[in-house]
């Protein structure tokens, strides 16, 4: 099937390049003039050129009255107001040129297309348009500028205190709030003490050991296996056994089964089950590779939990035991000043809330921050949208892997009261 | 090589002439026949994405035949998805607009419109394109390994790009787009030493520095900005290549993943980001600019008609080139950096506008009152003006931070990007092939193929990318599989449905210039010495290739390569070669 389409393809190129040919033959029989290319084409394109911009106008303007209401609706903060008034000015003046330009650009191309005997005009510079064209953008950008970094510094540079404060955890492939507990305050986090019950490596003195507990033991499984290697060069068959008895403490492990239990079940003698890891393309070398890793990075990490505790001697981490997590959803409060943390687990993610003209990047090992304060509740703008359904997003908006476009929670914004009473209902204090 | 014997023959052997070339017309060639394979797998990888973008519910067989396990059943998996933008990316803005832009036609051009037998070293010439054919091949192979090509967007930024836990593609995949960008850079570095060794030191007599056509001065300023930016490309993939080899932390800091905190920490993943950006911005005037400097040749040489402020044009060239290295933070608003510096980067941005500006109005005056002659690649070069303004003035909303805000990463900068540098720069190709053809092969393309060419891709790049604006201004992410998880883009799927279907018509648009241009090489009519009646220098060197490009002396320069239907003379062009009569002012008075 695959040759018959080749096949095919191959006959019509052949096909065109033959009847190009005695097209051009044909062409070539007619009397030739001096021309560069006869007026009649020059014409032609300029005429089209002219058509082109009338239809490519009139389909911007189409698109803009079509599309401009699904664009994203009025601005849910209070400094989204100000930078989409800051849009719509550049926009008008975007336009503005934009038209002129093009308009410009594509009408000399028809009115002064090729004509037979004719000669440009000599015009190779003049002072003072070409000073025109410097000075009027210099000074409409200058003002432009101004007015940009003045709504900037509004934004990023505000020296009033936030109402409350909530942290957006991103991480491969969701977000988690955070919010403070009855004691108004959002404990410190470490990487080291992440684990599957601590999504967020929240500090306190009991995770720190839990944690330590954690790569103590898992140091000891790595080295052991590490030993193995080495026993390597000295004796074949020693390697062997401590290697299946990796190997099967691993298989325990998926089973959920103690490794006891697995030699009682005679699984060590077995060594079906390792020979089809490696007929599965399982490499030993690289295998121990990461099991080397793995034991400097639990020992890296033991030596950072040794600091953490002596810290946590000195001043307890006790802000954070009572913070409340949510996943999937998160509410705020109308009016309110709130000042959002942003981290991040494994890779740069952005949190992006496009309602709110609100974005920032989450960047492991950094802590960033965006202040904002709601206006409209999500009530409010089911009515502004006329759509029942509306809710308010928060999106991920910086490339972080395969389910980059799944990383989604929704955002309710309510009337203050309404909040008071949600955080007292889920313990928390702002 | 640029020794005076220009007309003695050589016995080549196939190998020399058409293989270890160090002929700047051959290697010129080379570069574009590389520049177009590498073009047409770019431009079908976005063909793929498109058609999952387009119709997110539908399977393709076109998909599993082509991309097999990594689109089962037609159906593109999130990596693979990745991985397709990524290399059209790397493919796009490396391969066909860096090496493929200026390696043709600064090869071709520079030795012909200064006057000299060839470049200043005609082996350090041949090896900048088999570094850059190197690269192309092993950027090429990494499409076919087990775990994928890099998928980390074609920025790569770690820590995404340094752990293949976080995706596949940043396994070997990403080992390899390092490999292949290291010698890629080698090639840009030591082609742009080459370019300004040349431009400097091989112009022929009278050939004064105001006196340059516009293309060289556009080469010679692409070839500075490349030589200081790309050092610093190297390095910071360099640094990436050590994070993810041998344990240092430049880029990562407290990264947890696959159950394991990493080990190495204290380094910043917005490091790389500056890094990368230090090369990454000026990167963009390096596509943009020889496209810019052919823009003008063409234009001016079409319009018959000298070029609008000549001075200018340089002058502008030059604050657009410096003002690119200072500017680079603008892709880096949102990165938590401090809101002063954020201003400072939106400052000088916007002042970029300016000498854009002034370019653009320079071209429109170019074309007033000419006598347009509608070549196949004057039309090229008033699309690439069009481009220039539309994509260019969305640029004042992106560079204002306030702005940036909001529409960062989104479907606007993807909009905007494609149409100010993909657009304008392929165009300018475009332009630049259409135009010196003859030059290249002594042969003419077809007229009325290269019209239909035209015409059907400047409807489809406003077709696929003005749209764009919209679903950008609506919050669209970039990069995203599919849009479905998010009700409230559900309205928006019909404008990535016309989106896609632009974007295949104008693919299959591409293949009349393919066909045009193989059946013109082998078939093409005979073209004359000086086909367009053009001033510079190259169309005065015999249609026919000879090693030293002209036979016997070089010529002499008596004027600017501008004079284009100058007062007192018959013709309406006047060749650099011509001597001033008496008088007569030269330069544009």
């Amino acid at each position: 099937m695959e040759f018959v389409a080749l096949f095919t393809v191959i006959l019509f190129i052949v096909a065109i390049a033959k009847i190009m040919r005695s097209y051009e033959m044909v062409e070539d029989l007619k009397p030739k003039g001096e021309d560069l290319i006869p007026e009649s084409e020059s014409k032609t394109n300029a005429l089209m050129l002219f058509g082109f911009m009338v239809v490519f106008l009139f389909m911007v303007g189409w698109q803009i009255y079509s599309w401009g209401d699904l664009l994203l609706p009025v601005s849910a903060s209070e400094h989204g107001v100000e930078t989409d008034k800051l849009m719509n000015i550049s926009w008008s003046l975007i336009f503005f040129v934009f038209i002129i330009t093009q308009i410009a650009l594509f009408t000399f191309c028809m009115k002064y297309y090729y004509k037979k005997g004719q000669k440009g005009h000599w015009f190779p510079h003049n002072n003072r348009l070409e000073m025109a064209w410097t000075v009027v953008p210099g000074v409409v950008l200058i003002g432009l500028v101004l007015y940009g970094l003045n709504v900037w510094n509004s934004i990023m540079r505000s020296d009033e205190l936030p109402d409350m404060m909530v942290e957006l955890y991103a991480e491969q492939f969701q977000w988690t709030a955070r919010y403070p507990g009855p004691d108004g305050i959002l404990g410190d986090a470490s990487f080291s003490v992440l684990s599957g019950t601590n999504g967020l490596g929240i500090l306190s003195g009991a995770a720190i050991e839990e944690s330590i507990d954690l790569y103590q033991g898992l140091s000891r499984k790595f080295d052991k296996v590490n030993s193995a290697a080495a026993l390597k060069l000295k004796d074949k068959d020693a390697d062997k056994y401590e290697y299946l008895k990796y190997i099967s403490a691993q298989r325990a492990e998926e089973l959920g089964i103690g490794s006891d239990e697995m030699y009682v079940s005679g699984f060590e003698a077995d060594t079906v089950y390792l020979n089809y890891l490696v007929a599965n393309g399982w490499n030993r070398e690289s295998k121990l590779d990461e099991v080397t890793s793995k034991l400097s990075a639990s020992q890296a990490n033991l030596r950072r939990l040794a600091k953490l505790k002596e810290q946590n001697a000195a001043t307890p981490f006790d802000k954070g035991n009572d913070d409340v997590l949510l996943k999937n959803e998160f509410v705020i409060p109308k009016g309110k000043k709130i000042k959002f943390q942003f981290r991040a687990k494994d890779v740069i993610h952005s949190a992006y809330m496009p309602h709110f003209r609100t974005q920032m990047n989450c960047v492991p090992g950094m802590e960033t921050f965006f202040t904002m304060t709601p206006t409209i509740t999500t009530d409010e703008m089911k009515e502004i949208t006329g759509d029942e359904d509306f809710e308010y997003y928060l999106l991920c908006n910086k490339i972080c892997g395969a389910s980059h476009y799944n990383m989604k929670m929704v955002i309710k914004v309510v009337e203050p009261e309404a909040y008071e009473k949600w955080a007292k209902e889920n313990n928390i204090l702002n | 090589m640029s020794a005076d014997h220009g007309h003695a023959h050589h016995h080549e052997t196939f190998i020399q002439k058409y293989v270890f070339s160090m002929d700047h017309k051959m290697i010129a060639k080379q570069f574009l026949v590389t520049a177009i394979v590498m073009a047409v797998l770019g431009m079908m990888l976005s063909v793929f994405f498109r058609l999952k973008l387009g119709w997110p519910d539908e399977t393709f067989q076109i998909l599993e035949f082509f991309l097999g396990d990594w689109a089962p059943g037609g159906d593109l998996s999130g990596d693979m998805y990745l991985a397709l933008v990524t290399i059209h990316g790397t493919i796009m803005v490396f391969f066909v607009l860096t090496g493929g832009l200026s390696g043709t036609f600064s090869n071709l051009l520079i030795p012909f419109q200064i006057g000299a037998r060839d470049m200043a070293s005609g082996f350090l010439n041949m090896l900048s394109f088999w570094f850059f054919l190197i690269s192309c091949v092993i950027m090429t192979v990494s499409l076919f390994i087990e775990t994928g090509p890099a998928s980390a967007g074609w920025t790569v930024y770690p820590p995404l790009s340094a752990m293949e836990a976080a995706i596949p593609g940043s396994g070997l995949g990403m080992t390899l787009w390092l490999v292949s960008m290291t010698f890629f850079i080698a090639s840009a570095m030591i082609g742009g030493l080459n370019y300004i060794v040349t431009i400097i030191n091989l112009r022929t007599k009278g050939m004064t520095m105001t006196r340059l056509p516009l293309t060289i001065w556009a080469f010679l300023v692409t070839a500075i900005l490349g030589l200081l930016s790309f050092p610093v490309l190297l390095s910071c993939a360099l640094l990436l290549i050590f994070d993810r080899g041998i344990g240092t932390a430049f880029y990562l800091d407290s990264i947890y993943i696959q159950n394991m905190p990493l080990e190495a920490t204290g380094g910043s993943p917005i490091l790389y980001q500056h890094l990368f950006w230090f090369l990454g911005h000026p990167e963009v005037y390096i596509v943009l600019i020889p496209a810019l400097g052919i823009a003008s040749e063409v234009i001016s040489t079409m319009s018959r008609k000298p070029i609008f402020g000549y001075k200018a044009m340089i002058i502008s060239i030059l604050a657009i080139a410096f003002l690119s290295f200072i500017v680079w933070g603008h892709h880096m608003f949102l990165t938590g950096m401090n809101p002063f510096l954020g201003a400072v980067f939106t400052f000088t941005t916007l002042l970029i506008a300016i000498p854009s500006a002034i370019k653009v109005f320079n071209y429109i005056t170019t074309i007033w009152k000419g006598n347009l002659v509608f070549s196949p690649a004057m039309l090229f070069g008033v699309g690439l003006v069009s481009f220039f303004i539309s994509g260019g003035l969305t640029g004042i909303i992106l560079g204002d931070s306030a702005l940036d805000i909001n529409v960062h990463d989104t479907y606007f900068v993807v909009a905007h990007f494609h149409i100010v540098m993909g657009a304008s720069a392929i165009f300018g190709m475009f332009a630049g092939v259409y135009h010196w053809f003859p030059r290249l092969y002594g042969k003419m393309m077809n007229r009325k193929l290269g019209y239909l060419h035209f015409w059907m891709t400047i409807v489809s790049v406003y077709g696929v990318f003005f749209p764009m604006h919209f679903l950008g201004l609506a919050g669209v992410p970039r990069r995203y599989l599919t849009n479905a998880e998010f009700p409230m883009f559900d309205d928006l799927q019909h404008i990535n449905e016309i989106v896609s279907i632009f974007a295949i018509i104008g693919a299959a648009a591409q293949f009349i210039f393919i066909f045009n241009f193989f059946y013109s090489v082998f078939r093409g009519r005979k073209a004359e010495q000086n086909p367009w009646k053009s001033n510079t220098l190259e169309w005065t060197a015999p249609v026919e290739h000879i090693h030293g490009n002209w036979p016997g002396a070089l010529p002499t320069v008596e004027r600017w390569p501008y004079d284009y239907s100058k007062p007192n003379y018959e013709e309406d062009f006047v060749p650099q070669t011509v001597p001033l009569k008496e008088g007569e002012i030269d330069g544009g008075h």
